[in-house]
């Protein structure tokens, strides 16, 4: 059946093209433009430079140290942190009724829903050297206080992250879990399968997709996450300068629009392969 | 072999929050029996075998396994198997896989796991099908495979939750005739969970009639055939079912007069003999199955009206009106030149008459 004809469908479809052309297409394009210029508004300058950039860019300690710091943050708060953590709370969760289970989901939604520049600004009061929640609790079983933020910055982070996020991974295991036939564990329980066995052999392949795609958002969204330079700025020095960052650092600060360009084109492209990589392994366990 | 196992259930009760699922019921599984429940949805049915499986536990009461308390043990310490409605069959394992889960999940090494995968299957036929994925079977294949995993650790009481109701109908008779011969080859104690009542009847040495979480009647299929303790039994099992017909009951010197809506039957009092003394006022339910109305050849017990005949093959359902009743016969004559609206007498075989009081259902001959 037809509903519109071609033309019709096109009109209708137009104002949604136009804007993604306007806002995603366009600005993609010409970031990969600016890439290969040597755009500032230092000198006013805008003048094609080719690979230049990027030559510049693979030379640069800061971009190396960048990819180091990025790819911690990303794996320790995305991967092991909400998908590990995620997957643990739906788990432990899961066929689980009664106020801790309530309490638990509502925590973690909170942590999730609340805006980040609220909750910035309470993980730094909690983890002030001289106010700080974090060194009075501490203090009551004889911790001495620390700088946290100075001392730790990388760990408070990632942690901050994983506890930012998992919430959505959990509800995303958490529906998840709900389309497996109870009877799949309920045969485990009669043949006598433990706990392990029955994760590892009915909910992990059971979830195996679900995974997947938990995994491609959440290392998109980490990857690409700025909020941590309303923690850090990137510090102290550049100990926590990932990606987003270290782009807003050339670009903004330094003002190095060509630059700061080839920097986001290089994300573009770590992103693509992390996403392709993931799809692919997710159709292989599909057969 | 297996060592067999008799099953006691001791005034079981069942509540989830306010809802009491199993209320009060008590039986016995002898050793090496096939034994239904049997009964409408949301009668306790499953909620019990769930109990005797051990994956729900029970409110109040024991259940004994030769008589060993199991009532808060562990599903896996139990030494069961179950078999589900849907066969949960692992979706990413191999047959293979599948049928020998439980040898891996108790650690069997690996070369006497594949050895007994394979002895399995081939009692069940499937030993070709065992490196596809369940997804790539038929529904009667993939019932083999979960009888075949259910099996293959030697379990000591086999549980059923409605296995056959996922199949059509024609494989559903010829899987009914399997479990049937491999319960009865292997002699394993098997509980088996219906809302069939064809089901209940042909596989079951024994069965319980559940309704409202209690135990309407237990015995062999035979006795819940011929004598139905109640009219909610009475109604349940049979098909064609069995005709339940209210009327008033009056004794009239040494005389049973039978008012039925519409009319009146008159019988010598020694034909139906009641245990219990009749009242004119109450209402009574008479029943009779279609193959015990007679169709006579000239002087009947009553006149019916042909409403409809029905071939089924091997036999012919008739439904007469019988003064505003309406009511089967079953026979096995084919040719009976019949007409719509004709008249015909029919005999009653009144040995087999049930007659229930209609409010409290209870059987009084």
């Amino acid at each position: 059946m037809q509903l519109l004809s071609k033309k019709a469908a096109m009109i209708f479809i137009l104002p949604g093209l136009i804007l993604i052309f306007i806002f995603l297409i366009f600005p993609a394009l010409w970031t990969f433009f600016l890439s290969l210029t040597n755009y500032s508004l230092l000198d006013n300058s805008l003048e094609f430079v080719g690979l230049k950039n990027f030559f510049k860019l693979f030379r640069d300690q800061r971009f190396w140290h960048s990819t180091i710091v990025t790819f911690q943050f990303v794996i320790g708060s995305a991967l092991f942190g909400q998908t590990a953590l995620g997957l643990l709370l739906a788990v432990m969760l899961h066929k689980k009724r009664g106020i801790m289970k309530e309490l638990l989901t509502n925590f973690a939604v909170a942590s999730w829903i609340i805006p980040s520049v609220v909750v910035v600004y309470l993980w730094a009061a909690f983890l002030d050297k001289e106010y700080g929640l974090l060194n009075q609790l501490l203090g009551f079983i004889g911790v001495t206080p620390r700088d946290w933020l100075n001392k730790f910055p990388m760990w408070v982070i990632i942690i901050w992250n994983i506890w930012r996020g998992s919430a959505f991974s959990m509800m995303l295991f958490t529906s998840a879990l709900q389309t497996i036939p109870p009877s799949y564990l309920e045969t485990a329980d009669v043949i006598g399968a433990s706990r392990w066995n029955k994760f590892r052999d009915i909910l992990l392949p059971s979830l195996k997709n679900y995974i997947g795609t938990d995994l491609i958002l959440i290392t998109l969204w980490t990857f690409n996450l700025f909020t941590p330079y309303l923690l850090t700025k990137g510090g102290p020095g550049n100990a926590t300068e990932i990606f987003p960052i270290y782009t807003y650092h050339e670009a903004f600060k330094y003002m190095q629009f060509g630059y700061g360009s080839a920097i986001s084109v290089v994300i573009l492209l770590i992103n693509l392969g992390f996403a392709l990589f993931y799809l692919r392994s997710m159709k292989g366990g599909k057969q | 072999m297996t060592q067999i196992t008799g099953i006691k259930l001791n005034s079981i009760v069942k509540r989830f929050g306010d809802v009491t699922a199993v209320n009060n019921i008590s039986f016995e599984i002898k050793p090496g029996e096939f034994f239904a429940l049997l009964g409408p949805s949301g009668c306790g049915k499953t909620t019990t075998l769930r109990l005797i499986a051990g994956l729900e536990t029970a409110t109040k009461g024991t259940i004994l396994f030769n008589d060993q308390d199991v009532t808060r043990a562990e599903p896996k310490e139990r030494d069961i198997a179950m078999v589900f409605q849907d066969y949960a069959l692992y979706p990413h394992m191999t047959v293979a896989e599948n049928i020998g889960y439980p040898l891996k999940v108790r650690k069997v090494n690996e070369k006497e796991k594949a050895k007994k995968v394979i002895e399995t299957a081939k009692q069940f036929k499937i030993d070709h099908l065992l490196d596809r994925k369940p997804g790539q079977l038929s529904g009667g294949q993939q019932q083999r495979v979960a009888l075949a995993r259910a099996l293959v650790h030697q379990p000591k009481v086999f549980l059923f939750d409605e296995p056959l109701s996922n199949l059509d109908a024609r494989l559903r008779l010829e899987s009914r005739t399997f479990l049937k011969h491999i319960q009865s080859k292997l002699g394993i104690t098997t509980i088996y969970v219906t809302h069939d009542q064809a089901e209940a009847l042909a596989l079951a040495d024994r069965m319980a009639v559940l309704k409202d979480g209690q135990i309407r009647q237990l015995g062999t299929p035979q006795e819940i055939y011929e004598q139905p303790a109640d009219s909610f039994v009475a109604d349940f099992i049979g098909d064609p079912p069995m005709n339940l017909i209210d009327c008033r009951l009056n004794p009239i010197k040494g005389n049973l007069e039978i008012l039925f809506p519409g009319i009146k039957v008159t019988i010598p009092e020694e034909k139906l003999v009641l245990n219990k003394k009749v009242d004119p006022k109450k209402d009574y339910i008479f029943g009779i199955r279609p193959e015990h109305v007679i169709l006579a050849d000239r002087k009947g017990d009553i006149e019916g009206k042909v409403y409809a005949i029905e071939t089924l093959g091997s036999m012919t359902l008739i439904t007469l009106m019988v003064g505003d009743s309406r009511v089967r016969v079953n026979t096995h004559e084919m040719n009976l030149g019949l007409k719509i609206e004709q008249e015909v007498p029919i005999k009653l075989n009144y040995d087999m008459v049930r007659i229930y009081e209609k409010e409290s259902g209870l059987l009084i001959k």
